[in-house]
């Protein structure tokens, strides 16, 4: 019987159900663009206040694109040209940040935990035996932006993001503290390229990047610099590494300076691809569609944003609310009469709370495809999902409180 | 069957307690058919609420085939009306979405009945009604006097002790009045104990017994 009705229920009233399930994609849509950036404006806490970063994300193939830039010099410069002109823009602040694995050698303490990948972990590069770790590549201005605060040792000087072509200084992350010391000595295949590395310092146990809206730790991260080559490559695997290194280098984080919105780094990047022959950027968590909105939320300040989103919520929960009281009250005879005929007040809850959980799933499901074909980057993730779960108690227990207990009795024909 | 002792009820509206029944005392007797009688507002609807459970006495005593009844909490109240009572209401209360058949076995579904043991009790039921040919049909394909047929059928299904009939010709014809009027006689012909409250003399006039509420009690 009960699965019956709750079918039946399902299919009653559906425009109105319609109306509800639109009004909370549109809440969802809206709410998780901004969680997102309040969320990457949390992350900034302390350090670059009000700033709301935007990810850029190269569109080169990633093999035949790159190759371009390890056998033409001239476009190999271009590209060095590219990226000392996101490091000048006057309309952003730039700040290169990048994830690729590093092969480092081979060391039997390593856990698993610090592995890149699931298989292939282990390899020989030049002769050394190696293990693909997880690791993080910053530029020079990244502790201007990112908590990354050293627990042992320093923090990556000037000097440390010159290019040598033996040597280079790296940081690990805290989980590496039992296996290396700082001033430890040991080899990296830093794309393409052996170096002899030094390990400087340890980061803080509570660092960590956020990563398509995900907080990662950085525990079981190896730090390594950008290395600024200036000059032409001369040995082969120099090609390749520089090659890879400015091609990663361009997918980093542009903060907007006073007086510039998110169209004028947009249109600047653009210009430039122009100018260098660089295929057109992509940027994280938006596109034409939600380029306005979201150059609204980016323009706003902390508490701002935090002010537009309970607003937000509010005003969607509430016109969700509503036409929930609506279809219910229309759907209160129907329960009334299940309940003289027997039904228990939990089933009639069941009826009111399964029914309203449908919508909400449609509604998640439905803004989920929608986010995903329009913004790309999917960003669906445990903060809209820790939104759903107020809106069902609220909801359920709002609706079933009035519709089920206060419509008990028969009423006085008058 | 049904001895109600000291009854009082009131309501609070604004600041202000309402007394709806004061004292009452009234007594149902089996196999009769009853009809509760009074102005709007006298009570009636609040005593067919307190009578199945629906509404808590305020004070009084509740005896039901001679045993005191406990309604004071739902789930014993909500036990208490589904073993024991039918019930009508002025609206036949049926389900738009569900076949007359759907609804005349909703509350046998609820007592959990086998589904065959459902079948015969509905099609016998439906028969004795007149509505077998109708099982199959919508509620929004019946007529006034059809539709109050089902929900008759739907309360007798249950086998109750009782069946309590709030106003169940109020929304009909003088015609189907007639007819569900004296459906109801031919039931309780058969032994069924009935209820109804009314304000139609009409109706009055084919039962047993009337017992009229005035000043928030009732008066035989």
């Amino acid at each position: 019987m009960i699965k019956y009705e709750i079918t039946k229920n399902l299919f009653r009233y559906k425009t109105l159900k319609i109306m509800s399930i639109i009004t909370l994609s549109l809440c969802f849509f809206s709410v998780n663009i901004i969680l997102s950036n309040i969320f990457d404006v949390s992350y900034m806490d302390g350090r670059q206040e009000n700033r709301i970063p935007l990810k850029l994300v190269d569109n080169m193939d990633e093999t035949r694109t790159l190759s371009i830039y390890f056998t033409d010099i001239n476009r190999l410069r271009d590209l060095k040209l590219f990226s000392n002109e996101l490091e000048n823009a006057e309309e952003f602040d730039y700040c290169a940040f990048y994830s690729n694995y590093i092969n480092i050698a081979y060391n039997q303490a390593i856990p698993q935990e610090m592995f890149a990948f699931q298989e292939h972990v282990r390899g020989t590069v030049y002769g050394e035996d190696v293990l693909g770790v997880n690791a993080i590549q910053v530029g020079k201005t990244a502790s201007e932006f990112f908590p990354l605060f050293t627990a042992d040792g320093r923090y990556f000087t000037d000097q440390d993001f010159n290019f040598n072509d033996k040597y280079i200084n790296i940081i690990l992350g805290s989980s590496y503290k039992d296996i290396y010391k700082v001033g430890d000595q040991t080899k990296i295949e830093y794309w393409g390229k052996l170096f002899d590395a030094t390990i400087v310092g340890f980061l803080d146990a509570k660092s960590y990047i956020i990563q398509h809206g995900k907080s990662i730790s950085l525990s079981n991260y190896i730090i390594a610099p950008f290395l600024d080559c200036g000059d032409d490559p001369i040995q082969e695997d120099d090609k390749v590494y520089q090659g890879i290194s400015y091609t990663s280098f361009i997918n980093g984080y542009a903060f907007l300076k006073d007086g510039y919105n998110t169209t004028d780094i947009i249109s600047k990047i653009d210009s430039l691809c122009k100018i260098y022959d660089i295929p057109a950027f992509a940027y994280e968590g938006m596109n034409t569609i939600s380029l306005g909105f979201l150059n609204f939320v980016l323009q706003l300040g902390r508490q701002e944003l935090y002010i537009f989103g309970a607003v937000t919520y509010f005003t969607a929960f509430l016109s969700f609310y509503i036409i929930q009281q609506f279809i219910s009250s229309r759907n209160r005879e129907n329960y009334r009469i299940h309940f003289l005929m027997g039904a228990r007040p939990l089933a009639i809850t069941g009826y009111i709370s399964l029914d309203i959980l449908f919508q909400i799933i449609a509604a998640l499901v439905g803004t989920t495809f929608v986010y995903s074909f329009y913004i790309g980057t999917i960003y669906f993730n445990v903060k809209l999902i820790l939104l759903v779960f107020p809106m069902i108690v609220i909801t359920i227990s709002a609706v079933v409180y009035r519709d089920v207990v206060k419509n008990y009795y028969f009423k006085e024909k008058k | 069957m049904i001895t109600i002792k000291h009854l009082f009820k009131s309501f609070k509206q604004g600041k202000v307690d309402f007394k709806v029944l004061d004292d009452l005392d009234m007594t149902i007797k089996e196999g009769k058919m009853t009809a509760i009688m009074g102005r709007s507002g006298a009570g009636k609807t609040t005593l067919l609420n307190i009578l199945c459970g629906l509404c808590r006495m305020d004070s009084g005593e509740y005896y039901f085939q001679g045993k005191p009844i406990d309604l004071s909490t739902s789930s014993k109240a909500d036990k208490f009306r589904n073993q024991n009572f039918g019930i009508i209401t002025q609206q036949p209360s049926l389900l738009n979405d569900y076949t007359v058949y759907e609804n005349i076995a909703l509350p046998l579904e609820y007592q959990k009945i086998a589904k065959k043991d459902i079948e015969k009790i509905v099609t016998e039921t439906a028969q004795e009604l007149s509505i077998d040919e109708k099982l199959e049909q919508y509620p929004d394909e019946l007529s006034g006097g059809q539709l109050q047929r089902v929900s008759i059928a739907r309360a007798l299904c249950q086998n109750p002790s009782i069946i309590l009939a709030d106003e169940p010709t109020g929304s009909l014809d003088s015609a189907a009045e007639i007819e569900i009027v004296e459906l109801f006689k031919k039931l309780n012909g058969l032994g069924k104990t009935i209820v109804i409250i009314t304000h139609s003399s009409f109706i009055a006039s084919y039962c047993d017994e009337v017992i009229t509420i005035k000043d928030g009690k009732a008066f035989t």
